[in-house]
């Protein structure tokens, strides 16, 4: 079993959404700027004021990694594997794996859609595929 | 912004390094943080000419839970300054300028600086953890995409450049191989065994694009530092090695995802803020000491701090310029990559024996100043020079 995300108080949000298979990310209420990971305050403008607001979940592959050494045994099967940073079109960078696509293909700039993994009654992950 | 230059340029050379030490460097399977970092003081003490009595401040690190009380206990010191950062692994530059803040302040008279690292004996691994530390770092979700260690965040960054810049992987060898050709020269060092680009490239990948050779080793020592302030320095055994520039500038905006910059908007205020104190350029410097966890940190620090232009690094590094005997020697001892993973204070160790002319077959000639850099997301920089 790969290691489930510690949920905590503040981005409670982004799982129930992802739950709905939603890519839902804090967004200022007085300056509009989206963030991630979740924070209590923009550190635009310092506003305390936001909003969960579903993205349109497409973005664009800054950077990724192979991974050629398994540090958690649940990974030893999927070596080499990759993790990937998107910027999604709303502005923040998220983590994630890119599927559908073998990683010697994977190129910076390439456009991908997320898609979710239902893991659990409790856990959808986020994910993304090439557009 | 950076700091009041003002203010900094009068503790320009006010204070020095006196004495430095080290443990041996190895695998002890016995060790513990605690016997490595005062065997290291013992030596810098010697070093120095000073005894245990003369100290007054204490600062204590190790990548381990290495107590400030009980290494006051143990040693049998009752400071009037001192303390622990928890910072990390890049806490070193933080700390020798607290010393010398504290030391210019007046708060105390001569400080030792002791740092054991017992990483190997204790199984440390730099990744695979699953316990979620919200107070450090965001990275609860992380673990399920099978992201840990520090070097993935380090192999985003040379992904990036190669990606941006055309760079390449026969062009980073360049680091490690050239870093291993200094250890071979240090007697001290860990890593004697030659290293070839074709043993490079040939070598696992840990974390794609980095390669088992782009990563720091994971061993036991200790290591110690003396400072006071000049005028004492002068009275002592050893020709002060001054401290004549600091800087500093963290990265936390944006920054909890593995790093998706190359902090080009932020390391360069650390270069600027070095020398506007220090008084003196980039080609007053006669070698560079670069915290190196991963290789790449080499070519960040050149091109932030101003040595080459963003994406040249690559080229910069190539034809023995980084060598001993090039015109810009990086990393004498042979660094994190080949010497000891000392966390950075083999790197100052090494910038004082290089300015006291005691480096042996690895001295740079006529050594004036040399800087110490340490690369984001907490950059921070020093240059030492000689006194006259």
């Amino acid at each position: 079993m790969k290691p489930l995300p510690t949920v905590l108080p503040l981005e409670r949000p982004y799982w129930d959404h992802a739950r709905e298979h939603r890519l839902a990310l804090q967004r200022c209420s007085a300056c509009g700027v989206f963030r991630f990971p979740a924070s209590p305050v923009c550190a635009e403008c310092s506003s305390d004021q936001f909003a969960w607001v579903p993205t349109k979940g497409i973005g664009t592959l800054v950077s990724w990694v192979v991974f050629h050494k398994s540090y958690f045994t649940a990974f030893n099967d999927e070596i080499p594997y990759n993790v990937a940073l998107v910027k999604v079109d709303e502005g923040p960078v998220l983590c994630t794996n890119v599927i559908g696509i073998d990683n010697d293909r994977l190129v910076a700039g390439m456009r991908l859609r997320v898609v979710f993994e239902d893991v659990d009654e409790t856990f959808s992950i986020p994910k993304f595929t090439p557009l | 912004m950076n700091g009041d230059l003002q203010r900094l340029k009068a503790l320009r050379d006010q204070t020095a390094i006196v004495g430095v030490g080290a443990s041996e460097q190895g695998s002890f399977p016995d060790a513990d943080p605690y016997t490595l970092a005062i065997k290291a003081l013992r030596r810098a003490l010697d070093d120095a000419g000073l005894k245990k009595e003369d100290l007054d401040g204490l600062i204590v690190q190790g990548p381990g839970n290495v107590s400030f009380v009980r290494m006051g206990e143990m040693l049998g010191i009752n400071p009037v300054a001192g303390g622990n950062f928890d910072l990390g692994g890049l806490a070193t530059g933080p700390l020798i300028q607290q010393a010398a803040m504290m030391l210019h302040a007046g708060l105390c008279r001569t400080v030792a600086l002791v740092y054991g690292n017992a990483s190997r004996a204790e199984g440390r691994k730099f990744g695979g953890d699953t316990v979620v530390t919200p107070g450090r770092e965001y990275s609860s979700a992380f673990y399920y995409y099978g992201l840990t260690s520090p070097g993935a965040a380090s192999a985003f960054q040379t992904r990036l450049h190669f990606e941006t810049y055309g760079t390449g992987p026969e062009q980073l060898a360049t680091v490690p191989i050239t870093q291993r050709q200094h250890a071979m020269l240090n007697p001290d060092s860990i890593k004697k065994d030659p290293l070839t680009l074709d043993k490079y490239m040939n070598a696992r990948y840990v974390c794609e694009p980095l390669r088992l050779y782009d990563y720091c080793l994971i061993n036991d020592g200790g290591v110690a530092l003396i400072m006071t302030t000049t005028d004492r320095a002068r009275d002592l055994a050893k020709r002060p090695i001054l401290l004549a520039g600091i800087g500093r500038q963290d990265t936390y905006r944006n920054s909890s995802m593995p790093t998706h910059t190359l902090w080009r908007d932020t390391m360069p205020r650390a270069a600027e803020q070095v020398y506007a104190m220090a008084g003196v350029g980039r080609d007053d410097i006669d070698a560079l000491m670069v915290y190196d966890s991963f290789s790449i940190n080499i070519w960040l620090s050149l091109e932030n701090f101003g040595f080459c232009k963003p994406g040249e690094a690559g080229d910069f590094t190539q034809g023995g310029r980084i060598a001993l005997g090039g015109a810009l020697p990086i990393n004498t001892h042979g660094g994190h990559l080949s010497d000891s993973y000392m966390q950075g204070w083999l790197h100052q160790v090494e910038a004082v024996r290089q300015l006291r002319g005691e480096a042996g077959p690895r001295q740079v000639a006529d050594a004036r100043h040399v800087q110490y850099i340490c690369r984001g997301n907490l950059c921070t920089t020093m240059i030492y020079r000689r006194d006259a």
